[in-house]
């Protein structure tokens, strides 16, 4: 509990890290949310999807966990307190295990202000309008962006923590989510199913439409992925000189 | 204490650490000297676990770092003085330790009052001066109050009040009992509080002695004045003393004591106006040994 505790706070005491990441994400989500509700309010009523589709614009929110897990990891090697936090705790795997933990509910809490805003935009724009209720398969909705956001969180701390470096890590992930996935899925479509972002945590979110995994498929798919990758990064960790 | 064993480290093809062996005894300060790129820093990382030897080992108290139960209570470390995040405060950092360790949060404020830093911890570390940032370092060693202490170039960006602040404060460690360990490029600090010294030069073992004997053995002999210089150097040489060079009334000799010059020159009534043991510092056998 007292690495968790540590972990929670070392990103309590560098805001500037969690309220950057939180404001991109907000930006993207307040534009997406603007432009959803402003399309669906010439409709009366509302369309039936407009709740899942406005919740939906909130899924972005796992890419930014993602950056934030990388972040959470790499920024003890960029700025050399990894040595500090060895000396502390010398068996590595538990700070790695105490980090995702800190990952996962950060990565998750982050979720929250996207759907607030959403819901904020929402109420403004079309508060009063007939069909505009949230009821529980947006509740549902929500309930998946956390878990989504939380693997995302633990897949990009693993990558952090077995590369390293943080302009490495934020290469590969805006490489792999951005476009190599899309290659790769254009290239063998029979991966497709399988692949980390589009299936595992398309699949948990939902929103693949009904070729992507379904939920109940995508989870051991992301348990295998934080999982695989996890054991990558410890056996890296345990392994690498501090220097 | 801490004990280093058939120490050899490996980066690629580089050679940083060959075959080093010392032990640095309990209760003691002892320097841990070198010149720049000598395998210092990377021993000391692997005492502390940091580094993971390519053969040998090291130990503290008995065991490897990693296998130290609580290591922030055993060994206080302190390494270079840019690992700090930049955004974080001076107190938060300490908070960060202190959380990781188990310690109480009340600790974090004695120590900034140990190292002078209370009135400035909660300021960013980004904007601390690197004077600032080794009290930091030194502030967050001294969390756990270790028996142990592990110091590379702790006088690094100290003003000297700084030194001195930090010679007084390790001397008063040492008062305690606690052994330290410390690298340091500053040979004339070493030499006013280490108890012994630990030479390596190009990752290898050099010598391990007491700062006083390694003083000694660099000195330079004695140099003797006498108005009867030529009938001194008769006498000496005849009770088998080497005089090493004569100039008019100044006589250099070597491996022997004051005491034993003085009573030859008396006993052969020799008036002598200067009878001195030319002193080395620790910075003369330190070059000496790894030129």
């Amino acid at each position: 509990m007292r690495l968790i505790a540590a972990e929670l706070l070392k990103a309590w005491t560098t805001p500037r890290t969690l309220f950057g990441i939180l404001l991109a994400e907000l930006a993207i989500i307040g534009l997406g949310a603007a432009g959803t509700v402003d399309s669906a309010a010439s409709s009366n009523p509302l369309p039936p999807s407009f709740e899942q589709d406005l919740i939906s614009v909130s899924s972005v929110a796992v890419f930014f966990a993602v950056l934030l897990g990388v972040l959470l990891m790499t920024t003890e090697y960029r700025h050399g307190t990894i040595s500090q936090t060895f000396l502390a705790t010398p068996a590595r795997e538990w700070v790695l295990g105490a980090k995702a933990v800190a990952a996962a509910l950060l990565g998750a809490a982050i979720v929250v202000p996207g759907v607030l805003l959403t819901l904020a935009i929402a109420e403004v724009w079309v508060g009063g309008r007939e069909g505009f209720h949230i009821g529980g398969s947006e509740l549902e909705l929500v309930v998946r962006l956390l878990l989504a956001a939380a693997v995302g969180a633990l897949l990009g701390l693993s990558i952090g923590a077995a590369l390293g470096r943080q302009l490495g890590a934020f290469i590969l992930v805006l490489g792999w989510f951005l476009i190599v996935e899309h290659a790769v899925a254009a290239l063998f479509p029979s991966t497709e199913d399988y692949l980390p972002g589009r299936a595992a945590i398309g699949g948990l979110l939902g929103t693949g439409g009904s070729e992507s995994p379904s939920f109940g498929e995508a989870l051991p798919l992301a348990a295998a992925y934080v999982i695989g990758l996890g054991a990558i990064a410890v056996i890296v960790t345990r392994r690498r000189d501090i220097t | 204490m801490i004990e280093v064993e058939h120490l050899t480290k490996r980066f690629g093809n580089t050679l940083a650490v060959d075959d080093l062996s010392f032990k640095v005894r309990e209760g003691s300060i002892t320097g841990f000297l070198g010149p720049n790129g000598a395998g210092k820093t990377t021993t000391l990382r692997v005492v502390l676990g940091l580094v993971r030897p390519t053969s040998g080992s090291a130990r503290v108290l008995g065991h490897p770092y990693r296998a130290l139960e609580t290591p922030t209570g055993q060994v206080g470390a302190v390494l270079e003085a840019s690992s700090f995040h930049p955004g974080r405060s001076g107190r938060n950092h300490l908070r960060v330790v202190s959380a990781a360790s188990g310690l109480p949060r009340s600790r974090v404020e004695e120590v900034l009052e140990i190292v002078g830093l209370s009135g400035d911890a909660g300021r960013r570390v980004g904007g601390y001066s690197l004077g600032m940032r080794q009290r930091l370092s030194l502030a967050a060693a001294l969390l756990g109050d270790p028996r142990v202490f592990v110091l590379d170039e702790p006088a690094n960006g100290l003003d000297p009040q700084g030194i001195r602040w930090l010679r007084e404060l390790l001397q008063s460690l040492a008062g305690e009992g606690r052994t330290i360990l410390i690298s340091s490029h500053v040979l004339a600090e070493v030499e006013q509080i280490a108890d012994e010294v630990v030479i390596i030069h190009r990752g290898k073992f050099v010598e391990h002695a007491t700062t006083a004997e390694l003083a000694a053995r660099a000195a330079g002999g004695i140099r003797v004045r006498s108005p009867q210089a030529d009938r001194l150097r008769a006498v000496l040489e005849q009770a088998g003393i080497k005089v090493s060079s004569a100039d008019g009334d100044l006589l250099s000799v070597a491996d022997t004591t004051t005491a034993k010059v003085g009573d030859l020159a008396g006993a052969n009534g020799i008036v002598l106006h200067e009878l001195v043991a030319e002193t080395s510092s620790l910075e003369e056998a330190f070059l000496e040994l790894t030129s």
